[in-house]
This record gives C-alpha cells, sequence and structure tokens, in this order.
C-alpha cells in the first residue's frame, strides 16, 4: 500500500494550472547574494534523487509527447534543469490533457523527491463547475428549480410531505422526452454532483480527503478520458441553459418533470407466498 | 575517542553525491546523456546518492554537536591578549 501523503495545503496558482514557481523563484531570490561557486551537498543529492525517482515521468513524456520528446530531450545538467524538463511534460499534459500542477508548484519534490515526482497535484480550481452547494447565491432559476425538487435548498418545489425526489424517475421521463429538455436528468446530476465523473463530482474538500492520484501512464489516461468526457457533459449542460434562458413555458416544462420526478416515499411491502407480509410472517418465525 | 580527535582522524574526501552530480553535469554539457545512458548509470546513482546522504546527515550531526558543545577556558592565552 502507498505510504500516505501529508497533502500541502499551499495555494496553487489558479490560472493555467501548470505556472513553474522554479521561475518565480529564481526571480525572488535576494539580489546581491553571492551564487555559490560550488554545488552543495544537498543539492547535489536531490539531483540524483531527482534522476532516480523521475525514470517514469521520462517514460510518460515519451509515450504521450513523442514528438515534444525527441525535440527537446531531457536535461539532466542539474536540479533545477531536470525539474524544468519534468515540468515541460507537466505543462504538456496540463495543455493538452487535462488541468494539473507542475511539480515543481508544490512543496514536496524538494523535501521528498520520491512524493513529489510519484504525487499528482490535479488542478482543484477546475472542479466540479455545476454543483450547486459550491455557488449557491449564483444559481439560475432552473437549477434553483431543480435543487429545491431534490429536496436540498429552497422551498420553491420542495417534495411534499410523504414523498421524495427520485433521480431514477428523473432519467426516465426525461429520456422519454425529444430534444433537449431530454437532458434535464444530467444538468440534475451535475448540479447535485450525481454524474459519476470525477471531473464533476469531485469538490476541493473531496479531493483533500481522498488519496491523491499516482503520476502513472494508466492515471494519466484515466483522468485525461474523465476529462474528455466532463467536457462533452459540460457543453450538453450549457446548451440545456442556454435553451431554457427565461422562457416560461420551457421552464413549465421543467417543472412538470421535477415534480413527477417526486415520487411517494413508502416503503417497499414484500409478501410472502402466503400473501402475509415479508415483516409479519418474520415477527412471527421469531 | 573525543570527537574533535575523529574529526581531525577523519580522512578527507568529497561527497560521493557531488562527486556523482558534477559527473552527471559534465556528460550533460557533452551531450552524452539520454535516459537509456541514465539508465544504465542508474545503480552508480542511487549508491552516490545514498552514501551522500548519508556522509550529509553525519556532517549535519558533528556540526550540531560542536555548536551546542560547552565553552572550555584555553589553557594558553591566545595571540594578542
Amino acid at each position: 500500500m502507498r505510504k500516505k501523503i501529508n497533502k500541502s495545503k499551499k495555494s496553487l496558482p489558479l490560472e493555467g494550472c501548470a505556472v513553474s514557481s522554479l521561475t518565480e523563484l529564481i526571480i525572488s531570490a535576494p539580489a546581491g547574494r553571492p551564487k555559490k561557486p560550488k554545488i552543495d551537498p544537498s543539492e547535489a543529492a536531490l539531483h540524483l534523487r531527482l534522476i532516480q525517482h523521475g525514470q517514469h515521468i521520462v517514460e510518460m513524456y515519451r509515450k504521450f509527447f513523442p514528438e515534444e520528446f525527441t525535440r527537446d530531450g531531457i536535461d539532466y545538467g542539474s536540479a533545477e534543469r531536470l525539474l524544468k524538463s519534468y515540468d515541460d511534460f507537466a505543462h504538456l499534459v496540463d495543455a493538452r490533457l487535462f488541468p494539473v500542477h507542475d511539480f515543481s508548484s508544490n512543496d514536496m519534490v524538494w523535501e521528498e523527491p520520491e512524493h513529489g515526482l510519484d504525487t499528482m497535484f490535479i488542478c482543484y480550481h477546475q472542479f466540479a463547475p455545476f454543483l450547486w452547494y459550491r455557488r449557491e447565491a449564483d444559481l439560475s432559476r432552473v437549477e434553483r428549480l431543480i435543487v429545491s425538487a431534490a429536496g436540498y435548498s429552497g422551498l420553491e418545489m420542495r417534495p411534499p410531505e410523504g414523498y421524495r425526489f427520485s433521480s431514477n424517475r428523473l432519467q426516465e421521463l426525461s429520456w422519454k422526452r425529444k430534444g433537449i429538455i431530454s437532458r434535464l436528468w444530467l444538468v440534475a446530476m451535475a448540479l447535485l454532483g450525481g454524474t459519476d465523473n470525477v471531473w464533476l463530482d469531485l469538490d476541493e474538500d473531496a479531493f483533500y480527503q481522498s488519496e491523491p492520484p499516482d503520476w502513472s501512464a494508466g492515471q494519466v489516461e484515466w483522468l485525461a478520458k474523465e476529462f474528455k468526457e466532463a467536457q462533452r457533459i459540460s457543453d450538453e449542460i450549457n446548451e440545456f441553459f442556454a435553451w431554457v434562458g427565461n422562457d416560461q413555458e420551457k421552464v413549465l416544462q421543467v417543472t412538470d418533470l421535477l415534480r413527477k420526478a417526486q415520487i411517494p416515499d413508502k416503503p417497499i411491502e414484500v409478501k410472502t407466498r402466503r400473501g402475509k407480509p415479508l415483516v409479519e410472517t418474520l415477527t412471527e418465525l421469531l | 575517542m573525543e570527537l574533535i580527535d575523529r574529526l581531525f582522524a577523519a580522512p578527507e574526501g568529497v561527497n560521493p553525491a557531488i562527486v556523482m552530480s558534477e559527473r552527471i553535469t559534465e556528460m550533460a554539457k557533452a551531450g552524452q546523456l539520454d535516459p537509456e545512458r541514465i539508465h544504465d548509470l542508474m545503480p552508480a546513482i542511487e549508491t552516490a546518492a545514498d552514501q551522500g546522504e548519508r556522509d550529509l546527515k553525519g556532517a549535519s550531526a558533528a556540526f550540531s554537536s560542536l555548536q551546542d558543545a560547552g565553552a572550555i577556558a584555553a589553557k594558553e592565552v591566545p595571540l594578542g591578549f
């Protein structure tokens, strides 16, 4: 089992999640400090550890971006230059596959190179763009209706006494309809965090409570696939909101489906062969 | 043996991590390094990193001991006093 890692709560850059802090470190070095003529032992050890524990990064660089790998190669010249090569790979992942922070943005790479190069810090600024509780104050009318119908917030469509919201029922009803209204279930799931897509359902808190992914080819492929799917779903959802707009008739269609997705909250009665409810039969037996 | 005596008796040498790091830097400058070559060098790199860190820890421990050591009055008056 992997060693549990204490994740750094250092605030990571918001934009272009792959901004290299190495450059910032170099720029912000105290002016006038004499440059050491010789390499110091800790820097030398870091150099070697970065080589030792970064082989999988080199392999992934070669696998996912062969052109860039052939063109730019890996600069083994020093710890900083090697880290820059690793960061170049992370920047390519960030630009082309999914949002992720580079290696030098994380303090861990300096303190524990093995874990710093093994642990992936996906960019949580991109998480869950539709989750209702992350932007409660900015919800549109239709979004408020969905959240209220599901029983979470607001009274406008709160399920009546003895009723509950059924996402299965909403899915069934939505998929029977033609046109963009058929996406209502998907929209509701994105708002409520039930899409089963990691980029749409995971929020910052859940991210910090979970084990971070490893930098491995399998994880990169899976996260890239999920991110592509999240983008497709997001486009469909945004089209839905553009379609509804403030059109009263369309809002009524939404309301109608949401109301029908609120079903009686009765326990299911299972009967035995003799016709008696199962609970009664079990009570007698016991 | 006292710490000072041990320090005086210790052989002189450069930290193995520095030696290997400088060797790699030179090889990189000469364009002699690629991932395959690094793969071949890996056992030597790991050994140098381990030994380098061990020496670094030892040096830090000795330095801390010297820093925390109590003052002892000199038997002779230093020159100039």
